[in-house]
């Protein structure tokens, strides 16, 4: 998983550079001393990196919602919608995921779903990209592949990835044991074969993300 | 220990924020009056990032394991008034 300091510095000229960065290159020391000041000080703006970092989905996914509504900025408000996608993407997964291991387990079940899948973040943000989101035109979805795999520019990235992502979509379509895998994965948790398949198609290889 | 009402960071720290050779005088003082932003104000007059090259660095670590939340709080609000997204 990308680490919060490479998400931050991801986003090059924008105004959490400054010594922003310096409070979060710092997060393996401070984490626990973060999480308590943006709970008594809260700021969307800035604890939403934090909680991404830390794979913490819920507050990541309400803050950058709310900073969304709230951006002016065309390019910040479709990256951070962007981003709202894949962390309620991962949401209803773990909340799925979870609700099936109550069942199962009882309420005193382990917890562990979102390390689990936190380890497979940008597998999430590229199905979300691909899906049909109102927000995921063209430029927020460069934007995120930029952002996501800090490949220098956007430019030569998506023409070569771009096809091979659909490709290896159509792929999985014909695979017997993605399918199966999708399909089983749709009765646990109750969402459609064709969102589960897309999930199955990229957690299983996480390998061919550069 | 009662924090003044009036903080050496008002009084003593334009003092010292130079490079007149008072420094350890002025770190001395904030750490006696516990005036925790004046603490990570000293600390981050020179390189700020990466931290590493912070020459305070081992004493900002030292200063979070000392004082705690006390100390974060000043220094994670310095980080985001410094960064222009007060």
């Amino acid at each position: 998983m990308v680490g919060t300091p490479n998400l931050l510095l991801s986003y090059g000229p924008h105004p959490f550079l400054g010594e922003i960065r310096t409070m979060f290159n710092q997060e393996a020391q401070t984490r626990g001393y973060l999480d308590i000041f943006f709970k008594k000080r809260p700021n969307i703006g800035i604890s939403w990196i934090h909680d991404i970092g830390t794979a913490n989905c819920i507050p990541a996914g309400s803050a950058l919602l709310q900073g969304a509504e709230a951006a002016v900025n065309l390019e910040v408000k479709h990256v951070r919608l962007l981003y709202t996608g894949g962390s309620s993407f991962t949401i209803n997964l773990i909340d799925y995921a979870q609700y099936r291991k109550i069942i199962v387990f009882g309420r005193n079940a382990s917890y562990e779903y979102p390390k689990r899948f936190g380890t497979r973040w940008y597998s999430v943000l590229w199905f979300a990209m691909l899906s049909n989101k109102p927000c995921c035109d063209q430029h927020s979805t460069v934007a995120l592949i930029s952002s996501a795999f800090r490949k220098g520019s956007w430019k030569n990235y998506v023409p070569i990835h771009l096809p091979l992502v659909h490709d290896k979509l159509l792929k999985a379509k014909s695979t017997p044991s993605y399918i199966q895998k999708a399909e089983n994965l749709s009765e646990k948790m109750h969402l459609p074969p064709s969102v589960t398949l897309a999930y199955v198609c990229f957690t299983s290889d996480v390998d061919y993300f550069p | 220990m009662r924090k003044p009402s009036l903080t050496c960071h008002d009084l003593i720290l334009p003092w010292f924020s130079g490079t007149c050779g008072h420094e350890e005088a002025a770190y001395s003082l904030a750490e006696h009056y516990q005036d925790f932003t004046s603490l990570v104000a000293l600390c981050h007059r020179e390189t700020v990032f990466p931290p590493e090259d912070n020459p305070n660095a081992e004493r900002i670590q030292s200063y979070i394991q000392q004082f705690k939340e006390d100390f974060t709080t000043e220094l994670f609000q310095w980080y985001i008034q410094h960064g222009g997204y007060s």
